[in-house]
């Protein structure tokens, strides 16, 4: 090593040790009335509230089974309203001490099989699914979420006979609307749209969170059919059902930025920057137009996945990937998160995730798990066909 | 029936979009846990939300919905013994003894206002090992987890170790990787990322051909002196190892980043450049310009490969020097295989005339090709 080189290593060493405890330090706020943390808990939220009583009314009656489903049930529903996952362990909390409590109770296994699929457990949330409609076979619920692992897993025989068995149990619009989806992934697209629209116009009482769901469902289709302005249509539409639904306006964004709508995803999401699958679409947003907030979304996201990954966290792979391989550029990280997630969700985007950064790793191999699920379900969607193509011809040149 | 089918939908349409569940985070508590070589004692930073803090204790006494910093600090005996009373340290069997080391803070995560307690464990005999039990919230949130960043007595690295109610007591490792050991693992990752990198040895060598040459009237002529050429060398190696350790720092201490496309791509054209220009010679006298301000865009190239292995906390500087001397080493063996031959070899026509020049050309269309890859995604027959 050259004097000059010996020199800089050791002045670069000493610059680094000067700057490694300067991370993190803790501190104290100057006065005692400063506010240090907001909890979820305003007077004004009324489910927050009702939730703490119940729970102080157990802590008197611990062996009360309806009290702690009830609990449980309550905070799994706050979970899935404002997607925080604090809600789902405690909900697990209450219901722990129920499989010995009661074991043949079928709300104690349907509530355990909601809490198992969140955490993506999917075989342990079908067996307490299946339990619950064997106590009690008349129940709608079990099935349709069954219905829904199903699908989420690509298992499509399994899910027609779920939504058939949903046909006696429930409103008919679930069956149709369970039907339609399936039939719509499995190569009869156009069918399954046209039927859909026709059973959604004549059914008078639909509920706004099934409108929600059919109209979302009808716009994704017609963006596969390729009718943008159909799915425009469909998409507004759902957005005037009045059911905030973050689904719904992660499918809205990703249909505005792959038209170049980039300003009006930042102006619909302004608030929403808690939410992991917004903030993502914040983040391409920005990055597409150029917005100076862009830099702060991609940092904020990046510390969601260092600290998710930290806990051993699985739950966030598909997002992961399209923000590897759409924000940062690394294909092969992208790639690694989006087969890694491909192994246990197996929906239309995870595939298309799991193509694209395939394709920009240079890495067909990776891809054949998706590839084989295009082939073989049938299903119908031109963006898809022509990943599979560009994989195609790449690989039979390897 | 109505709201149960209502229900059912709502529940639906949610699950068939899993990811909407997940926008917070979920609890964790972060521990930092360092011993101190020849003493029993441990240091615990312990972080707790705030917020799962309240969950369990009630902080928020108005109900207000907003803690202030009174409602916290007053509560503080009360915080430090719920928490020690989930935290067991315990050495040969008996349960270290807790101590506390400062007053409660406060810190920021990403997900809000964490706690700060300063402890500080006596522990007996340590001949038997250190094992841990940790405990906190796992009865209200059994999704919790205690992530602990452990570094044993004399030890610099952290190992992390997660805690979660299934894996709720591990060991506590004391024999530390020693500063030496760490080290040694990022130079053998240093010369690896040279040797497996061709990118970089591609670069170099198009550097280092025409080190034993010198330009006469539009061609090329066998340096004179060996002295002369090892100096050229000396030259383009140190530009190019001043240039990518400063970025490589730079980038890996989060200054500065750059997209990998970007890098990658430029990387290759970098090749390109120093390649042809062999075939010109337009760059002879000043080549360690060419290899310093390339050498700059090498070390991004550098910073995401050191970033792929996991950066130590709390060993950083050790893991960057030590790949950085690894990288240095890796280039000095091929210098130092390259040099010698190509200085034997310079007086030869084949030299001159075959090797320097096709070389450059097939090296350049190597670069050519990485380049095509990775600036527009072109998928290559390799």
């Amino acid at each position: 090593m050259t004097p000059s080189k010996a020199l800089a290593l050791a002045l670069l060493s000493g610059l680094l040790s000067a700057l490694s405890p300067a991370v993190a330090a803790p501190f104290t706020p100057s006065t005692d009335a400063e506010v240090v943390e907001r909890l979820p808990s305003t007077t004004n939220d009324p489910s927050v509230r009702r939730v703490d009583s119940l729970r102080k009314q157990l802590a008197a009656r611990p062996d009360d089974v309806q009290l702690r489903l009830e609990i449980a049930r309550r905070y799994f529903d706050m979970a899935m309203a404002q997607g925080d996952p604090r809600y789902v362990g405690y909900a697990t909390a209450a219901i722990g001490p129920l499989d010995k409590l009661a074991p043949n109770d079928a709300s104690f296994w349907l509530v355990r099989g909601l809490l198992e699929q969140y955490s993506h457990d999917f075989p342990n949330a079908l067996k307490s699914l299946v339990k619950s409609s064997q106590l009690d076979p008349n129940a709608p619920e079990p099935v349709a979420w069954r219905a829904a692992i199903d699908m989420v897993q690509a298992r499509y025989d399994d899910a027609l006979g779920e939504c058939t068995r949903l046909v006696p149990l429930a409103d008919p619009i679930y069956a149709q609307g369970c039907t339609a989806y399936l039939k719509a992934t499995t190569g009869h697209l156009k069918e399954a749209y046209d039927a859909l629209s026709v059973d959604l116009a004549s059914e008078k009482d639909v509920p706004p969170e099934a409108r929600l769901w059919i109209l979302t469902r009808l716009a994704e289709m017609s963006i596969r059919m390729q009718r943008p302005d159909e799915a425009e249509k469909n998409f507004k539409l759902a957005l005037q059902s009045g059911v905030t639904d973050q689904f719904l306006l992660g499918a809205y964004s990703d249909f505005l930025l792959s038209q170049k709508r980039a300003g009006e995803v930042m102006t619909m999401l302004k608030d929403w920057e808690r939410s992991d699958i917004l903030l993502l679409r914040l983040a391409l947003a920005g990055k597409m137009a150029g917005d100076s907030r862009a830099k702060g979304w991609a940092d904020q996201l990046r510390d969601r996945f260092d600290a998710a990954m930290l806990r051993g966290d699985r739950l966030h792979e598909q997002e992961a990937a399209r923000f590897e391989l759409d924000v940062e550029g690394n294909a092969k990280k992208a790639l690694d998160y989006a087969s890694r997630n491909y192994t246990s969700q197996r929906e239309p985007r995870d595939a298309e995730i799991l193509l694209r950064s395939a394709l920009a790793a240079n890495n067909p191999k990776a891809a054949e798990p998706a590839l084989d699920w295009l082939k073989l379900s049938g299903y119908e969607d031109p963006a898809l066909a022509s990943l599979a193509a560009q994989i195609a011809t790449s690989g039979a040149k390897k | 029936m109505k709201r149960l089918a209502l229900l059912i939908c709502a529940l639906l349409s949610l699950l068939l979009a899993p990811v909407a569940a997940f926008a917070h985070k979920p609890s964790d508590s972060y521990l930092t846990i360092r011993g101190d070589s020849g003493s029993a004692d441990f240091a615990v930073r312990w972080d707790i939300a705030l917020r799962d803090l309240d969950y369990v204790l009630e902080l928020d006494r108005d109900g207000n919905g907003q803690l202030t910093w009174g409602e916290v600090r007053t509560r503080a005996d009360d915080i430090t013994k719920y928490a020690t009373g989930h935290l067991e340290l315990s050495a040969d069997g008996k349960a270290c003894e807790w101590q506390t080391a400062g007053p409660m803070q406060l810190d920021h995560h990403s997900d809000g206002t964490y706690a700060v307690l300063s402890l500080q464990a006596r522990c007996g005999n340590l001949v038997n090992g250190l094992a841990m039990k940790y405990s906190l919230l796992f009865d209200v949130d059994p999704t919790h987890r205690g992530l602990v960043q452990w570094i044993a007595p004399g030890g610099l690295a952290s190992q992390p170790l997660v805690f979660s109610k299934d894996s709720d007591r591990q060991a506590l490792e004391l024999k530390a990787p020693s500063a030496w050991e760490t080290l040694r693992q990022y130079i053998v990752e240093g010369v690896w990322h040279i040797w497996l990198g061709y990118d970089h040895i591609l670069f170099l060598l198009s550097l280092l051909l025409p080190a034993v040459l010198v330009r006469e009237k539009s061609h090329w002529e066998p340096a004179t002196s060996l002295k002369r050429s090892l100096i050229e060398v000396l030259k383009v190696v140190t530009a190019f190892t001043l240039a990518h350790s400063v970025t490589l720092s730079l980038a890996v201490l989060g200054f500065v980043s750059l997209p990998s496309r970007f890098v990658e791509s430029t990387i290759a054209a970098s090749i390109i450049f120093a390649a042809l220009n062999n075939l010109r010679g337009s760059i002879e006298k000043k080549r360690w310009v060419m290899a310093f301000a390339f050498g700059l865009i090498h070390g991004f190239g550098f910073a995401s490969a050191l970033a792929d292995l996991g950066l130590p906390k709390g060993a950083l500087a050790l893991a960057l020097v030590g790949f950085n001397l690894g990288v240095e080493v890796g280039q000095m063996a091929i210098v130092s295989a390259f040099v010698p031959v190509a200085f034997w070899l310079r007086t030869t026509t084949f030299y001159r005339r075959w090797f320097m020049p096709i070389g450059s050309i097939v090296i350049a269309l190597v670069a050519l090709y990485w380049f095509a890859q990775r600036a527009f995604d072109f998928q290559g027959p390799f």
